[in-house]
């Protein structure tokens, strides 16, 4: 298995729902490589987290062979799922849709942190805070 | 089904403006450079879309177009040939129809490596044809598809243990042991050659197509497992890592017997010196 790269997309799907229609086919279909394999292992591993977007990395090899991996759904998704909301504040300034407690930033970042570029809990916990902060939640100290 | 493209290019706020995608009704989106490329039905209104996603980020650019209809669960199988070496023929299911089974290995493609789309399949293949004698036991470290585990047993192997280390090929590589109707000789094992190689052994012949610097490690786990005659098969080796390797072959007791180049790759069939 001497793996030479030959492509690389990035996709984001609900867990669980890939199919080889567009998008999915779209974009893995130029490659070569067999979509429906895909879409049955991207779904078999991803049922458990029905429904919630995430993003997923492909690796396309000179034979047409592949692998991917799986990424944490970004932190306002995870976000607006711990707290039930529909969508963040178009003026996060201003209109505040809620409050994030620290214990909610530190479940969540503990989930980010695999994907995130930080040494310690606390500083993932700030990055997610940032996010919270720019869909107009407040962090409550 | 009629679709249409939406590549949306994001300013300020790309997640909202992701977002907005998957609110609108997007199945899914794919992150193409910087640009967020989906494709959406005729039940989805592209003016509603459109508007969220500037809602969302109000300096995103969006584009739309209509898509050819292509059924993609067809479409990729154009991509896939099937190749011969000797008189061996590597073949998906949907090309094996009339072939000879006793010299076709078909394959599925799936996510293991070893579709026969590589060189390194064929160099292996190549070589197999020539130093493989009926009745051999074989190890084929780094299986991925199996397909020269199938092959070896089509060729006359009397018991071959596919060893594989990477989950994610273990199913598909049963699938098409099965298929070959090798079941009988060919087992697949998921683990670490150089752990599960002591246990199979003796063998008479082992094939590595795996990177040059992992062949390196493995000589002496091969040698050892090598019944007395005993023989390998190397490959994945670059052409540019040919001398390099050939010294290394010389140098831990192996001649090499024969050689097949493609394309960058070399392989070569070795016995111990």
């Amino acid at each position: 298995m001497a793996k030479k790269v030959t492509g690389f997309v990035k996709l984001q799907i609900p867990a669980g729902r890939a199919n080889p229609a567009p998008p999915v086919g779209t974009a893995l279909g130029p490659q070569g490589i067999n979509i429906m394999a895909f879409c049955k292992e991207f779904n078999s591993r991803t049922q458990s987290q029905d429904g919630i977007i995430l993003p997923v990395e492909i690796t396309i090899f000179a034979d047409k062979s592949f692998t991917f991996i799986l990424k944490t759904p970004p932190a306002a998704v995870l976000l607006k799922k711990e707290l039930g909301l529909e969508k963040g504040s178009g003026q996060p300034n201003r209109n505040k849709v809620g409050s994030v407690t620290r214990a909610q930033l530190r479940k969540i970042a503990e989930i980010k942190m695999p994907d995130l570029n930080c040494d310690s809990i606390e500083s993932a916990m700030s990055m997610v805070a940032g996010a919270a902060r720019s869909m107009g939640l407040e962090v409550a100290d | 089904m009629s679709w249409t493209t939406v590549r949306v290019r994001p300013s300020a706020d790309r997640e909202a403006a992701l977002a907005a995608l998957f609110a609108a009704g997007a199945l899914g989106v794919h992150e193409d450079g910087d640009a967020l490329v989906t494709q959406v039905d005729a039940s989805v209104d592209l003016e509603a879309l459109t508007a969220a996603v500037r809602a969302a980020d109000p300096g995103a650019a969006v584009e739309t177009a209509r898509l050819p209809d292509v059924d993609w669960t067809e479409a990729w199988k154009r991509g896939v040939r099937a190749h011969t070496v000797g008189a061996l023929t590597v073949a998906p299911p949907w090309l094996a129809g009339a072939a000879d089974p006793a010299r076709t290995i078909v394959i599925e493609p799936e996510m293991a490596f070893g579709t026969g789309e590589h060189a390194t399949t064929r160099g292996v293949l190549g070589l197999l044809q020539q130093v493989l004698r009926p009745g051999d036991r074989v190890a084929d470290l780094g299986a991925g598809s199996a397909v020269l585990s199938i092959a070896a047993a089509k060729l006359g192997a009397s018991r071959v243990a596919a060893i594989e280390l990477d989950p994610d090929a273990i199913g598909n590589a049963e699938a098409n042991v099965a298929a070959n109707g090798v079941g009988g000789p060919v087992r697949v094992i998921q683990g670490d050659a150089a752990l599960l190689l002591p246990l199979v052994a003796p063998v008479d012949l082992v094939l590595a197509n795996i990177l040059s610097s992992v062949i390196r490690e493995l000589l002496p786990a091969i040698a050892a497992a090598l019944a007395p005659g005993g023989r390998a098969i190397f490959s994945g080796i670059m052409t540019s890592e040919r001398d390099e390797m050939r010294a290394a072959l010389a140098g831990a007791g192996w001649r090499v017997t024969a050689e097949y180049e493609e394309e960058a790759w070399w392989s070569a069939a070795a016995v111990r010196a």
